[in-house]
């Protein structure tokens, strides 16, 4: 049998998929066949351990779904009787200006808050070749130490490449924003968005995000409004973003 | 009308996301007030419920439900609920109307399943997308070939051999540079 045939055998095993003789045959291999046992416990465990990254990786996406319905519920706004408009409005307008001004000087707690809420790294996207020339090695090693979360040691492998790749311009920006490098993250998430590119709309939410770390809340708002035009996937967050920002009350 | 364990079958995560919403703001009322649970528990839990319910879809375990989908997940929330109680050190008091055994099965050693996890992280795409599909989402090689564009079935369990492979010496090479020996004797 080769290696390909035992292995298909022993997952058939694990997931109890075997006829009764043929998991007898698989019992008694394992008592006698010592390459075989050895075989059969680095598949198990190897299973197990996709699955368990796996069901890590669904209930955090069933976290994120929870947060959105949740904010979604705590986001209901109150509607005015229109005579009450202009009062309203202007109203708004003073209690905007306060709460930036709090978020400006006072809230610094609030603000790690919302960016803590909103900041997820980007997910590396982008394939790569095992093999190719030198640069490639980088781009290859970079993206390694990306997925891996080392993205000091990411940055330090895209900052070798002598590229005007916008991808890497944007992972760059990324790695910096995860190790709290801010200004060098905006930029790079800058130099992103100087060309036309699919990852302009991720490019404006991460500079938002930075400008709130930052805490520089006109920017900040003045890119998630950008981000809400553009109609990115981002969009449903800015607005929501934006919401809390505004209305720190909401939450 | 496609029941929901098909609508799971056929388009997997989406249909979940529609039967979390569907029940879920019943789902924490009820274990707030019937269980004592506070929010966050709750939600903990019907998301670990939501996960199972998946998880016997997806294995084949649960092909057809002989009651409503709450039901079924009610019942498999009373187990969680009762494991979390147990944890935590308290005693349910609750009657309990189903007896669905607990699902989750036991694991191998934990350091060596956080390696194998850490192994899953550097393999990388389109590796671990792939192993995923076969070994978690349990999909049939058909749907994987359309799912992640293989050419055929064949070029898919190759890929799926290599890729298994692969992340065998990952998770060899790991466990020596991390533990500092083989420790494959020891599970």
């Amino acid at each position: 049998m080769t290696e390909e045939q035992d292995i298909e055998l022993i997952e058939l095993y694990i997931q109890h998929k075997l006829e009764k003789p043929a998991q007898e045959s698989v019992e008694t291999r394992l008592k006698t066949d010592v390459a075989f046992a050895q075989l059969f416990r680095d598949i198990k465990i190897l299973m197990e351990g996709v699955t368990a990254a796996s069901r890590e990786e669904l209930t955090n996406e069933l976290k994120t779904f929870e947060t959105e319905l949740s904010g979604a519920e705590n986001g209901k706004t109150i509607s005015f009787p229109k005579q009450y408009w202009p009062i309203a409005i202007a109203a708004s307008i003073a209690f905007v200006a306060a709460l930036i001004f709090w978020l400006k000087e006072e809230n610094q707690p609030a603000k790690n808050l919302l960016f803590s809420e909103y900041y997820k790294p980007y997910p590396n996207v982008i394939m790569l070749s095992q093999r190719g020339e030198n640069e490639e090695a980088d781009k290859v090693s970079g993206f390694q130490k990306y997925d891996q979360g080392e993205y000091a040691a990411a940055a330090n492998q895209f900052e070798k490449l002598d590229t005007k790749d916008f991808s890497i311009f944007f992972y760059l920006g990324s790695c910096y924003l995860a190790t709290k490098e801010i200004d060098k993250a905006i930029l790079n998430f800058g130099k992103c968005l100087e060309t036309d590119n699919r990852l302009n709309g991720q490019a404006e939410w991460y500079l938002a995000l930075c400008y709130l770390y930052k805490n520089d809340i006109d920017k900040c708002i003045r890119t998630l409004e950008k981000v809400i035009q553009r109609g990115s996937p981002y969009s449903k967050s800015a607005t929501e973003l934006l919401t809390k920002i505004k209305n720190p009350s909401v939450e | 009308m496609f029941s929901i364990v098909e609508q799971i079958k056929l388009s997997g995560k989406g249909a979940l996301a529609k039967l979390y919403q569907e029940h879920r703001k019943e789902f924490i009322l009820w274990a707030i007030k019937s269980h004592h649970c506070d929010e966050d528990d709750a939600k903990d839990i019907y998301q670990a419920t939501i996960i199972s319910f998946y998880e016997n879809v997806m294995s084949g375990q649960l092909s057809e439900l002989s009651s409503s989908p709450k039901t079924y997940l009610f019942a498999i929330a009373k187990n969680k609920i009762r494991e979390m109680q147990r944890t935590k050190g308290k005693r349910s008091t609750l009657e309990e109307n189903y007896d669905i055994p607990e699902e989750m099965e036991e694991i191998s050693d934990p350091e060596l399943l956080r390696l194998t996890m850490l192994s899953l992280k550097q393999i990388g795409e389109p590796c671990k997308s792939l192993l995923q599909e076969v070994y978690y989402h349990q999909s049939s090689m058909s749907a994987i070939v359309t799912k992640l564009s293989y050419k055929n079935e064949d070029t898919a369990k190759s890929q799926k051999y290599k890729c298994l492979i692969r992340l065998r010496k990952i998770f060899k090479d790991l466990q020596i540079k991390q533990l500092g020996y083989d420790r494959r004797a020891g599970y």
